[in-house]
C-alpha cells in the first residue's frame, strides 16, 4: 500500500524535476512568457501519475516541490520570468481534471463515539479530510458510548469491521490488541516517516500492547482535571481569591471555610473531592497518584495499589468527608449528580468542582459572570515524595481493525486525524491539548484562556502513565465497590484497600495464567 | 390422517396432494418467514449458548472447550453470583405481584360504567409505548434525592425522602416502582379477561346474597385465574431478565444493590469479553425459569380454574 504511494511520489518528484529541465530547454528556444508557462505545464502533466494526483501528497505537497523546481529554473537559466503560481495552479488544475474520471471513489467507513457538541467538529473533520482527499467519502457514524462494546464485538466478530474506529485506550486497547483484531501500525508510521516522538510519550505508551502501537492517540488521555473555585466565595469566607491551593492541607483548609453548614444539613458544598462521580472508578487512582502512589506494574502483572500510599489516598478520602461533612452521607445526594453538581458549580450553589479542561468554555458560555480561579489538583503534602502528577490510562485513540475493506483510506483518514491538521484544528474549537506536542504550540489554543492554558500545558508534562490492565473492566468494578464500601463505612479504608487489589489481583493472575 | 397419494405420480407426470395435504403445505409455507427465523435468530442462538457455555470464547478466537469450568467458576469463586441472584429474586417477588395487583384493581376500576373510560384506559396503557431507556431517565429525574419531584412532594408534606438511587436500601424499591409504571398492557389483558366472565354468574351470585366482595372472591378472582396464571408466568419469565433499568439508571449501584443477574451477565459478555462464561451464565438462568415455570405451573391445578 504505501511503498507504493512512496514510489509513485517518488517517480512523480523525479518526473517533474526532469520535465522542468526540458522546459528550460524550451524556455530557451523561446521567449515569450506565455509560450514558456504553457510548455512547463505541458511537461510537468505528462510526468504527472494520474492516479496519485487527487490524494493528499500531491495537492498539499507537490506543489511545492514544483514552485521550488520553478524557482530553480528561474534563477539557473535567467532567460525569463515565470509565474510560478500560475504555473503550480495550472499543473495541479490540468492533472487533477484529467485524472477524475479515472480515480475510482472509496468509501472510508469510520466509527467514533463523540456525540452533542463535538459532532459538529468531528464532521468539520471528516469535511477537511475529503476536501484534500475527493476521491475518499468518509461514511462516518456515532455510536453510543453505553453501547459500543456490543456494536464493536458485532461488527468484528462478523468479519465485517469499519475502516475505522474510535477505541479507549484504558478499556479496549489490550483486549483488541491481544486477540490480533488490530493492525499494527508501526510498519505504516516509518514507511510514512512520521516519528513516534509526534505524540507525548505515554500517550504512546497507552497504545502500545507487546511492544507494538495499535493506535494512535486523538484526544490527550488526561481530561485535565483541573480544580476550579469561585473567587467571590472565596473572598467572602475570608481565603485568598487567588489561593491555588497546591497541597491536601491547604484544600482541607479551603473546604472548611468554603463549606456551609446548618446542623448536619449541608446548605453549600466547600470541595467535593469525587473526581468524576462516586460511581466513577477513576478518582481514588488520581487521589493515589497524587500520594506518589502507582496502580499496576509496567508489565500489567502485579496490582500495586495495596500501597501505603494507595490506603493513605483512600483514608484521606474518608477522612475528608468525615471532617467536612460529618460524613459521607450527608453529602451524597448533592455530590453524586454528576452534570447537576456541576450546574450547581456554575449557579453558585457549591464553591468549588475538580473538573476537566472543558470547563473554560462551558465557564465562558454558561456562567460568564461567575469569576472563576483554576489550579492543579493538589499533593499530599504529609508524604514527603509526593508531588503534583497526573495519571495516565488511556484516553480516545483510532485504530484499524485487522481485514478492513480500505486500509489504504483508513491509513489516510486516521493520519489526519492523529498526526495533521484533522487533530490540531479539532482540539483547538475545544481549547484542549493535542496529543500532538508540536500543534500545543499553536497560539490559537490559549488565545482566549492564556493563564489557563499554560496550566493545561504544565498538566501535559505533569502526566505519567499507569499501565491499563487486560482485564480493566473488572478492576473498575472492584474499585468502585471499594470506594463505596470505605466511604460508607462497611470496611475500614485499609481494609477496602486491600480487598480490592486481592479481588484485583486474582484477576489478572486469572488472565496472565489463561493466556498462556 | 388423509390418504397419501402424492407419492402416485398421474396422467400427465402431474403428483396430485390430497386436499390435506395441500392446506398443510400451504399453512407451512405461510408459516415459513416465521420459522426461518425462529430457526435462524432464536433456536439457534439458543442452542449456541448451550454449547458456549462448556467454552472459554471471546468472540475474537474460536470458542476453545473447557468442560465444566465456567460452570464451577460460577457456583465456587464467583463473589458477585449470589448477590445478583438475590437482587433479581427480590426484584422479581416484589414486582410480579405487586404488578398483578395494580392491574386488577386498574382493571376493576376500568371495568365499571365509569365516566371516560376510554380515556383512562389509555392514560394506564400510554406508559406501555414509552421505551425502557426512555422510562428510565424520567425516573431518574423523577426520584432523583436533591432536586426529584418526588421529593419536593414529600417535603410538601414534611415527610423525608429517600435518597433512592443512590441509597443501597431504596434502589431496588425505586426500581420497582419504575416496573409498576409498565403495569399497562397487564392490566389491559386483565380488563378483556373480566369482560369475558358470563355476567349471569354475577346476577346468581347476588341473587344467592353475595355481596361485592364476596362476588369478587367467589366469581371474579376464579373465573380470571387462567388470565393471572397467563400474566404470571409471562411476568416472572420477563422479570427474571430485568436489564435496562438498571443498566441506565445505576449501573447496579450503590454497592451492588442493584447488580441483576442479567446485567452481570452482560458485563461478563460485552465489558470482559468472555461470551463463554455469559453463556453459562445464561444457561443457568434458563434453568433457574424453567424450574421457576415448572412450580407455577405444578400449583396451578390447585387455584386456576378453567370453565367447562
Amino acid at each position: 500500500m504505501n511503498s507504493r504511494n512512496q514510489i509513485l511520489r517518488r517517480r512523480f518528484l523525479a518526473g517533474s524535476a526532469g520535465g522542468l529541465g526540458l522546459a528550460t530547454a524550451a524556455i530557451a528556444g523561446c521567449g515569450e512568457v506565455q509560450t514558456v508557462t504553457e510548455r512547463v505545464v505541458e511537461v510537468v502533466t505528462k510526468e504527472v501519475p494520474v492516479e496519485r494526483v487527487v490524494t493528499r501528497e500531491v495537492v498539499k505537497e507537490v506543489p511545492v516541490e514544483v514552485e521550488k523546481e520553478v524557482e530553480k529554473v528561474v534563477e539557473v537559466e535567467r532567460v525569463v520570468e515565470v509565474e510560478k503560481e500560475t504555473v503550480v495552479e495550472k499543473v495541479v488544475t490540468k492533472v487533477v481534471r484529467e485524472a477524475a474520471p479515472m480515480v475510482k471513489a472509496q468509501a472510508v467507513t469510520y466509527w467514533h463515539v463523540w456525540g452533542g457538541p463535538r459532532l459538529p467538529l468531528i464532521e468539520d473533520q471528516v469535511a477537511g479530510f475529503e476536501e484534500l482527499n475527493p476521491q475518499i467519502k468518509v461514511r462516518h457514524t456515532l455510536i453510543s458510548q453505553t453501547g459500543m462494546d456490543e456494536k464493536y464485538l458485532t461488527a468484528i466478530a462478523g468479519g465485517d469491521p469499519p475502516d475505522v474506529i474510535m477505541l479507549h485506550g484504558q478499556r479496549h486497547l489490550v483486549a483488541f490488541s491481544d486477540n490480533g483484531v488490530l493492525t499494527p501500525l508501526d510498519e505504516l508510521l516509518r514507511i510514512d516517516n512520521i516519528s513516534k516522538d509526534t505524540w507525548f510519550d505515554y500517550e504512546v505508551d497507552v497504545y502500545t500492547w507487546d511492544g507494538k502501537m495499535f493506535a494512535a492517540p486523538f484526544s490527550t488521555s488526561t481530561n485535565v482535571n483541573l480544580f476550579f473555585w469561585n473567587k467571590a466565595q472565596a473572598q467572602e469566607v475570608g481565603l485568598d481569591p487567588d489561593m491555588q491551593p497546591q497541597t491536601w492541607s491547604e484544600l482541607e483548609e479551603a473546604a472548611e471555610k468554603l463549606t456551609v453548614l446548618d446542623g448536619d444539613k449541608v446548605e453549600r458544598v466547600g470541595v467535593d473531592p469525587l473526581l468524576g462521580g462516586v460511581r466513577s472508578n477513576y478518582w481514588f487512582r488520581a487521589w493515589t497518584f497524587m500520594n506518589n502512589g502507582r496502580i499496576s506494574s509496567p508489565d500489567r502483572k502485579q496490582v500495586l495499589y495495596n500501597s501505603d500510599e494507595g490506603k493513605g489516598a483512600l483514608r484521606w478520602l474518608v477522612d475528608f468527608y468525615d471532617t467536612t461533612y460529618g460524613g459521607f452521607e450527608n453529602v451524597r445526594p448533592i455530590v453524586s449528580g454528576g452534570s447537576a453538581f456541576r450546574n450547581s458549580f456554575l449557579e453558585g450553589k457549591v464553591s468549588s468542582l475538580f473538573d476537566g479542561i472543558w470547563m473554560f468554555l462551558i465557564m465562558g458560555a454558561q456562567a460568564p459572570d461567575v469569576d472563576w480561579g483554576v489550579a492543579h489538583v493538589p499533593y499530599n503534602d504529609r508524604n514527603p515524595a509526593a508531588k503534583t502528577q497526573y495519571m495516565i490510562e488511556g484516553g480516545w485513540g483510532y485504530a484499524m481493525p485487522t481485514g478492513v475493506k480500505n486500509p489504504d483510506g483508513a491509513w489516510e483518514f486516521l493520519k489526519w486525524t492523529t498526526t495533521d491538521e484533522g487533530n490540531r484544528e479539532f482540539f483547538i474549537a475545544q481549547v484542549r491539548p493535542s496529543p500532538v506536542k508540536e500543534f500545543n504550540k499553536d497560539p490559537r489554543f490559549g488565545e482566549n484562556f492564556p493563564d489557563e492554558w499554560k496550566l493545561a500545558l504544565e498538566v501535559m508534562d505533569l502526566s505519567v502513565h499507569s499501565p491499563a490492565s487486560p482485564v480493566q473492566e473488572k478492576l473498575n468494578d472492584i474499585t468502585i465497590q471499594m470506594q463505596e464500601e470505605a466511604l460508607l463505612h462497611k470496611r475500614t479504608p485499609e481494609d477496602a484497600v486491600e480487598w480490592g487489589a486481592t479481588e484485583s489481583q486474582k484477576e489478572v493472575d486469572k488472565w496472565w495464567e489463561q493466556r498462556g | 390422517m388423509a390418504t397419501v397419494d402424492a407419492s402416485a405420480p398421474q396422467a400427465g407426470g402431474k403428483v396430485r396432494l390430497s386436499a390435506s395435504r395441500r392446506e398443510a403445505l400451504w399453512c407451512y409455507t405461510f408459516l415459513s418467514p416465521w420459522l426461518l427465523g425462529f430457526l435462524v435468530f432464536t433456536a439457534g442462538p439458543i442452542v449456541a449458548v448451550f454449547y458456549l457455555g462448556f467454552t472459554r470464547y471471546n468472540v475474537f478466537k474460536a470458542p476453545q472447550w473447557v468442560g465444566l469450568e465456567n460452570y464451577v467458576g460460577i457456583f465456587t469463586d464467583d463473589r458477585l453470583f449470589t448477590i445478583t441472584l438475590l437482587n433479581t429474586i427480590y426484584f422479581v417477588v416484589i414486582s410480579v405481584p405487586g404488578q398483578l395487583l395494580i392491574a386488577f384493581t386498574l382493571a376493576m376500576f376500568l371495568n365499571t360504567r365509569i365516566h371516560g373510560r376510554g380515556a383512562y384506559r389509555t392514560l394506564f396503557y400510554l406508559p406501555m409505548i414509552v421505551p425502557h431507556a426512555a422510562a428510565s431517565v424520567i425516573f431518574l429525574w423523577l426520584l432523583h434525592a436533591e432536586l426529584g419531584v418526588v421529593k419536593h412532594l414529600l417535603d410538601v408534606f414534611g415527610i423525608p425522602s429517600p435518597l433512592w438511587f443512590q441509597d443501597e436500601n431504596w434502589s431496588k424499591p425505586g426500581i420497582i416502582l419504575l416496573s409498576f409504571w409498565y403495569v399497562g398492557q397487564t392490566m389491559v389483558i386483565m380488563l378483556a379477561g373480566l369482560q369475558n366472565i358470563p355476567t349471569h354468574l354475577y346476577e346468581a351470585a347476588s341473587i344467592d346474597g353475595a355481596n361485592v366482595l364476596r362476588r369478587m372472591w367467589h366469581v371474579t378472582i376464579p373465573m380470571l385465574s387462567p388470565t393471572t396464571f397467563f400474566l404470571l408466568v409471562i411476568g416472572l419469565v420477563t422479570h427474571f431478565q430485568v436489564f435496562t433499568f438498571a443498566y441506565i439508571m445505576t449501573r447496579g449501584g450503590p454497592l451492588n444493590s442493584t447488580l441483576f443477574y442479567v446485567l452481570y451477565l452482560y458485563r461478563y459478555a460485552f465489558k470482559n469479553f468472555e461470551m463463554g462464561y455469559a453463556s453459562a451464565m445464561a444457561t443457568v438462568l434458563f434453568v433457574l425459569v424453567l424450574a421457576v415455570t415448572g412450580i407455577t405451573f405444578g400449583t396451578s391445578r390447585h387455584w386456576v380454574h378453567y370453565e367447562t
